[in-house]
């Protein structure tokens, strides 16, 4: 709809599409029979601002009269770095809500926006969710221009490119695609964007929907995309040769593609002495599979593969399970889901409750449970030591895919012992190796096979040795010189 | 693929929990020990008490495993009767030790290996010793206090004291059955007697008492010849069978001197038997070697001399010599080759072996045997010489 050439019909057709909105607020001011009208939502603008810039430009403009009309004078006047022009009310109202204020003109179909944003976001602090010992501690905000600014600072290359594009229609989400021109395939970029392009929703409100719209296939549990609050592991995985995504209003950013062994590596690894970061890696490794297999071991070898559980174990368990009503695969999946709901519930608690909480889960639910011969003391063993083994990893998504590919064993192994995990095993490697992101297979380096790029994948080695970017993510592989 | 997943998984309905069973719906069985009573087996199981061995109070009243006795014409039967007996399901599947007595060995172990061989889900590697001079069920019976089950004292005793006592060698059922039917082999085993009283040592007060009055030792090895019981060795006669056997890598010697004696303890010991037919007719020469150390003196030996050394050692050497003698002595006499002398020949000559094994038990005494020991003494020690000698220089 196009704008209108007077002030007060402007004003009146604003407030009208709103509603009446009680934070729309006007003014207009006459000067030299010309008369200026502003418009602006008092809710995200800054009346500091409005009367720096603004009023102060409305009056300067008075003193130059070198241009043919009001408006021009106007526009040049006015001292703002971020001004903008628009003519239709849509792109007003975008305007508008995004903190700008509006200057409207008689006989002039065309409006001048100036940025008068009041800051409604938290600074940069630390993460909350990866936290490191070693390495940079800021993170990503809600504030789109911060969070694009803490991997400008970090990247200073005219090849990184931001490219933008407004997903949906209401909430006109400011969505940015970044990634090195040089190292990044062109077609990988190009198939995101479209992607995103392609998006038809009426909001996004935080990166999750981005990630689950292009997401092409949603059968898998295992991530395809890693989000992450920490600039940093933004920065390394962009120089890697794979494309991050932000998104307006959310401090969590997007990466692709991602493979699995991108899950078992921890920002910390880069920063770590080689041989740390290594010990680190491949404990993260045993800890996935402890993490999948312990609980649904146990119950085979005990409900159905006794012969294989030492002589001297074996009596012990057996005294443990003594005076035990349940069957074991009930017992170790009422533990299984108890600690699932104690996750649950100590996310969503208010801190002052976590006392409580800790009372409740170690002391009544652990040591009470025993006491009481509902479950034996080993299942809390097998239970505790899962959780702490799915607590290493930086990632929740990849913990949560546990947590559903565990249950899957645990059901296997309650109805057909060792022969049920194996089976779901190999079902559990074959879904592994159908999830791909942009072209890469989620076992990659493994399968296929990149031997470069193994340097940098269980272990990691030497920085000195690392000349080489991931052959699987692009084609411009040098990174250091040879003669280093 | 969603198709097939779901396919997949409804195979595990399918089944039906195919061979589910909760461990704690078994006895668990630590030992069995095998009697004759009036013509029938008489089964003896060593269960496992479970919910008393872990439990919060040490001095809980009831004894940690239970002996209970079933009767039958046959093992199976015999076994059968005791699921009468036992609350839970019996659970063959990880006892550690098979106790025989001496009747059911006389009368030949063929008749027991095979239910053991043909169950399927017992393990292969159980010790199996023969007791001596009273019933196997009550070696079942003896409580120890320095072990949960009685059967794990025995299993740990004969473990630990294999290759460090000479006497004891430990024989799992996949050894003797290897020893029954491989040609020109006959089995030696341990045997386990009780001391003391086998009432007293079946009641709680055993344990408790610091110095236990019942108890089990390990005793010196039984021979057999085909599957059947013959004698017990004397302790002697076990050491060179032994030795023979390549079974010992540490033993112990007393040797006398002129004054006085020394004991010598050989390490890494190892003997080497070696066949080689010569005009038809064998000839086996046995070489052991090793170091030796010597652990105690007793009298004015000066160990500083070179020729005092010469002499243990050449005491030492004829004594290993004279218990591989008495050994073979007591194999032709029993006519019983228990050191597989005829296997090694029928390993490396069998048209040989095939015409003379008929007779081959029979014509033991014939063989042409060398015996040549060559250990020699490496260490005396942590200290010179002892006291006596020192005292004596002053």
């Amino acid at each position: 709809m196009k704008l209108d050439n007077n002030i007060e019909t402007i004003f009146n057709k604003i407030k009208e599409m709103n509603g009446n909105s009680s934070d729309i607020a006007t003014r207009i001011i006459e000067k030299n029979k010309n008369r200026i009208g502003y418009i602006f939502l008092e809710s995200v603008s800054s009346d500091d601002k409005i009367s720096n810039f603004l009023n102060k430009g409305i009056i300067d403009s008075n003193k130059k009269k070198l241009f043919d009309s009001f408006y021009n004078s106007m526009k040049n006047s006015i001292f703002n770095s971020n001004m903008k022009s628009c003519d239709n009310y849509e792109e007003l109202f975008y305007f508008l809500s995004s903190g700008f204020t509006v200057i409207v003109f008689d006989n002039e179909e065309k409006a001048i926006v100036v940025e008068t944003r009041m800051p409604l976001d938290r600074g940069v602090v630390e993460s909350s969710s990866e936290t490191i010992v070693r390495g940079p501690k800021d993170s990503f905000t809600e504030n789109h221009n911060k969070n694009i600014g803490l991997i400008r600072k970090r990247i200073k290359d005219y090849n990184l490119w931001f490219t933008d594009i407004k997903v949906g229609k209401r909430t006109k989400t400011k969505v940015s695609v970044a990634y090195i021109k040089d190292i990044v395939p062109n077609e990988k970029s190009k198939k995101v964007i479209e992607s995103i392009k392609k998006i038809n929703i009426d909001g996004i409100i935080d990166s999750g929907y981005i990630r689950e719209l292009i997401e092409k296939e949603q059968k898998s549990l295992f991530p395809k995309i890693i989000s992450t609050e920490r600039p940093d592991m933004a920065c390394t995985s962009l120089l890697d040769g794979k494309i991050i995504i932000l998104v307006e209003n959310s401090p969590f950013v997007l990466i692709l593609p991602a493979v699995l062994n991108d899950f078992f590596k921890s920002p910390q690894d880069e920063y770590q002495k080689p041989f740390n970061a290594s010990f680190n890696r491949i404990i993260r490794i045993c800890c996935f599979f402890l993490a999948l297999l312990t609980p649904a071991l146990y119950i085979a070898l005990m409900t159905y593969n006794q012969e294989i559980i030492p002589d001297q174990l074996l009596i012990s368990l057996s005294a443990q399970r003594e005076g035990v009503p349940f069957p074991t695969a009930v017992e170790v999946l009422l533990f299984v889901l108890t600690f699932e709901v104690l996750r649950e519930a100590d996310i969503h608690a208010p801190s002052f409750s976590g006392s409580a909480m800790n009372v409740v889960g170690a002391l009544i639910l652990g040591d009470a449970a025993v006491s009481a011969s509902i479950v034996s003391p080993i299942v809390i063993i097998i239970v505790a030591a899962t959780s702490i083994c799915e607590l290493v990893f930086y990632d929740v998504d990849i913990t949560d895919a546990l947590r559903e590919w565990r249950l899957i064993f645990i059901l296997a192994a309650s109805f057909m012992g060792i022969i049920g995990i194996v089976v779901v095993f190999i079902i559990f490697i074959a879904k592994l190796s159908s999830i791909e992101c942009l072209g890469t297979s989620y076992l990659t380096p493994i399968s296929p096979l990149f031997v470069k790029s193994l340097k940098n994948t269980f272990i990691r080695l030497n920085r000195k040795e690392l000349k080489e970017r991931p052959e699987f993510l692009t084609e411009n592989l040098k990174r250091m010189d040879d003669n280093l | 693929m969603k198709k097939l997943i779901i396919l997949l998984l409804l195979l595990f309905g399918v089944c039906g929990c195919w061979n589910y069973k909760e461990l704690d719906d078994y006895s668990i069985i630590t030992g069995i020990a095998i009697d004759k009573k009036d013509n029938d087996y008489e089964v003896s199981v060593l269960i496992s008490n479970a919910s008393k061995s872990s439990g919060d109070s040490p001095d809980s009243s009831e004894s940690k495993s239970v002996v209970y006795s079933g009767k039958g014409n046959s093992i199976f039967k015999a076994l059968k009767d005791l699921a009468l007996i036992s609350p839970k399901e019996l659970y063959l599947d990880h006892f550690s030790i098979l106790v025989i007595s001496e009747e059911i060995a006389t009368e030949g172990v063929y008749s027991i290996v095979d239910f053991f061989l043909r169950y399927p889900n017992a393990r292969k590697d159980f010790s199996i010793a023969i007791s001596k001079d009273c019933k196997a069920k009550d070696t079942l019976k003896i409580i120890t206090p320095l072990t949960d089950f009685p059967s794990q004292s025995i299993a740990d005793n004969l473990k630990f004291s294999t290759n460090l006592q000479g006497a004891i060698s430990d024989l799992n059922y996949n050894e003797l059955l290897y020893d029954l039917i491989a040609p020109g082999m006959e089995v030696s085993m341990n045997s386990i007697k009780i001391i003391g009283d086998e009432e007293e040592g079946s009641s709680k007060e055993n344990t408790e008492s610091s110095e236990p009055k019942t108890y089990l030792k390990l005793g010196n090895l039984a021979i057999f010849k085909d599957d059947k019981f013959i004698k017990f060795t004397t302790e002697q006669e076990s050491f060179g069978i032994n030795i023979i056997k390549n079974n010992i890598t540490e033993m112990y010697m007393k040797i006398n001197m002129s004054d006085g004696y020394v004991v010598v303890n050989p390490v890494n010991f190892s003997t080497e038997v070696d066949i080689k037919l010569k005009d038809k007719s064998p000839v086996i020469s046995i070489k052991t070697g090793g170091n030796a150390k010597v652990m105690e003196v007793n009298g004015h030996i000066d160990l500083e001399d070179d020729s005092i050394i010469e002499e243990i050692r050449k005491k030492s050497n004829n004594k290993i010599k004279s218990y591989i003698k008495k050994a073979l002595n007591v194999a032709t006499e029993n006519e019983t080759d228990i050191f597989g002398f005829g296997l090694k020949i029928y390993k490396d000559y069998p048209d040989y072996f095939n015409e003379v094994k008929d007779s081959w038990n029979e014509n033991l005494g014939e063989l042409k045997i060398k015996i040549d020991s060559d250990l020699t003494i490496k260490s005396i020690s942590s200290t010179q010489n002892s006291a006596e000698v020192l005292d004596d220089r002053k």
